[in-house]
């Protein structure tokens, strides 16, 4: 039931911002900050622009970016994972120090002070997404395959004469794409959120581009008289994180409900 | 005893590596900062000038010799900008921080360790329930968006709180995104520590079920419990920066980012270094606190 009805609602918010990608938006001023109205179910902006498609290529912009930041971050996880839990036991206490220092320091830190010198701008708000997933990921991925190398059934493979290859297709490959199976959605879900809070801050997206986090705060900045903004484009965003979460949630075998 | 100087070393260590790499990051990242610094700040002081201020026209080694020598004496640098200098402003913007974040540890603390600890009694009911619910929800809520929400009702439309400067409302904006997923961890592991036998015993011989959960329910997670809380110094801190932002607090975070936007490098470099320096003491003491929660926790070897 939640899982359909996460679905249902990505389903529904993606088609309706494909649907919008296309239309070019235009600035009628006389419109400024209008509150909702039938016609137009989001009301409009500052610029005065149609709030829904603002809103909506706001939100394609933004699962864009963490769409190919978690799919970069699921690559390079996948593939510093498993070739480390290969490697000598020194080799590896090295490695896993150094993700674990760079899993304790807030990523919005490296965030600040890579635009402090770089500037805001795409660059920026791609590199503070990947620096604060990839090493919890990576340390996820090295964990369980270090988990599944001594499994039982790994270790009676690899006596009974299965080479590395065999093993990776039989044991390890189903056990790390279950994995990611739960993780992936969830890391969706933080890179939206954490490209939200980088584009308010000003250290994400750059000026004048429309992402969920630029959306967010021009909501901030009109809140007292028009807090429609703040309702468009914060419900979405919350409900679509939510959704991939309960996806995340209903992808791990420990929550699903028995049959 | 040894373990604990061992920790401070690593600490220490650490520390410095974080130091030079705030140092070494204006050097090594693309671009040329002064350059960037004068066209986004719009200052009228020369590129030379300000190259000599961020020690940019010396070898990295004599920089940052020279930068040790004087954070050895306490003094962080000057403020590009402004001039002044900068241990002062950050003391004082760091203990706004401090209590904000220590505001915000007690509420967070007290409201999931008694919902963990309800929910964990009654698993499947309506506490359980509302505590997975909220658990969910608040790590659905970008703080970016529900800051200014909560904000606009309980400041303006029932003005409950003042507006700014005051640390209530920013405090209980970053409770409601902290306490979400830990009051489902104390759940966790309140009701892991329950399914031992000694829970049962401790029932079977009479005593009452308040005190079931706080010695056998709460007492032997608080171990993880705690270095886990160490681990999330900096993650309080990185959540009081984008609050601090939201309702102008004026704390380390709204000086950092300030600082970021117009290119201040000293003061970005030593308030990042303050930021990381805190959240690595914070673990360091949850992995004390842990030490002494549970002394005879053997050395983690094999990873």
């Amino acid at each position: 039931m939640k899982r359909k009805s996460a679905w249902a609602w990505l389903i529904f918010w993606y088609s309706n911002a494909f649907l919008f990608f296309k239309s070019n938006s235009q600035h009628h001023l006389e419109y400024s900050l209008n509150t909702p109205s039938l016609k137009h179910p989001f009301g409009f902006d500052s610029f005065g622009r149609d709030l829904a498609q603002i809103i909506f290529k706001a939100s394609l912009t933004s699962s864009s970016i963490s769409l190919g930041v978690v799919a970069i971050s699921t690559f390079t996880a996948l593939i510093l994972g498993t070739s480390i839990s290969f490697a000598p036991k020194s080799l590896r206490y090295g490695f896993f120090r150094i993700l674990e220092t760079l899993i304790i320091f807030p990523s919005l830190l490296f965030a600040l002070t890579y635009a402090a010198i770089c500037g805001p701008g795409w660059d920026t708000l791609n590199f503070a997404l990947l620096i604060g997933i990839i090493p919890s990921f990576t340390r996820l991925i090295y964990l369980r395959t270090r988990e599944i190398l001594v499994e039982d059934y790994t270790v009676a493979a690899h006596s009974m004469g299965a080479g590395p290859g065999l093993i990776f297709k039989n044991h390890l490959f189903p056990a790390l794409l279950l994995l990611c199976n739960i993780k992936i959605p969830n890391l969706f879900a933080h890179a939206l959120l954490a490209e939200a809070t980088l584009s308010f801050l000003g250290v994400g997206a750059p000026i004048g581009s429309d992402t969920w986090g630029s959306v967010l705060l021009q909501a901030k900045e009109y809140l007292l008289e028009n807090p429609h903004i703040a309702l468009a484009s914060g419900i979405p965003l919350v409900l679509t994180v939510l959704s991939l979460q309960i996806l995340s949630e209903s992808n791990s075998p420990f929550t699903r409900p028995k049959l | 005893m040894s373990r604990i100087l061992l920790r401070f070393f690593n600490w220490v260590l650490l520390l410095t590596i974080v130091f030079i790499a705030t140092r070494f990051m204006i050097r090594t990242l693309p671009g040329d900062p002064v350059e960037t610094l004068i066209a986004e700040s719009g200052t009228s002081i020369p590129a030379e000038v300000i190259r000599q201020d961020l020690g940019l026209d010396r070898p990295f080694w004599l920089a940052l010799r020279n930068d040790i020598h004087r954070f050895s004496k306490g003094d962080l640098g000057t403020s590009l900008l402004t001039k002044k200098p900068i241990t002062p402003l950050l003391i004082d913007r760091l203990c706004k921080t401090i209590q904000l974040a220590g505001f915000t540890l007690i509420l967070s603390l007290t409201l999931s360790l008694i919902l963990g600890i309800a929910a964990a009694a009654a698993p499947g009911g309506w506490v359980d329930l509302i505590c997975s619910f909220y658990g969910s929800l608040a790590a659905a809520l970008p703080m970016t968006w529900i800051g200014p929400i909560l904000l606009l009702i309980f400041a303006v439309k029932i003005p409950i709180f003042p507006v700014g400067g005051h640390p209530a409302l920013p405090a209980c904006a970053l409770t409601l995104s902290l306490s979400g997923f830990w009051s489902r961890l104390v759940r966790e592991r309140v009701r892991e520590s329950l399914f031992r036998g000694s829970a049962q015993g401790a029932r079977a011989r009479g005593i009452p079920e308040w005190k079931v959960f706080l010695k056998y329910g709460l007492a032997p997670a608080s171990g993880m419990l705690a270095a886990y809380l160490g681990t999330q110094v900096g993650g309080l801190l990185a959540g009081t920066f984008v609050v601090e932002t939201i309702f102008d607090w004026r704390g380390l975070g709204s000086l950092l980012i300030d600082s970021v936007l117009k290119r201040d490098y000293p003061v970005v470099e030593a308030s990042a270094f303050i930021a990381a320096a805190m959240s690595l003491f914070g673990i360091f003491v949850g992995d004390w606190l842990q030490d002494r929660i549970e002394p005879k926790l053997p050395e983690a070897e094999e990873r």
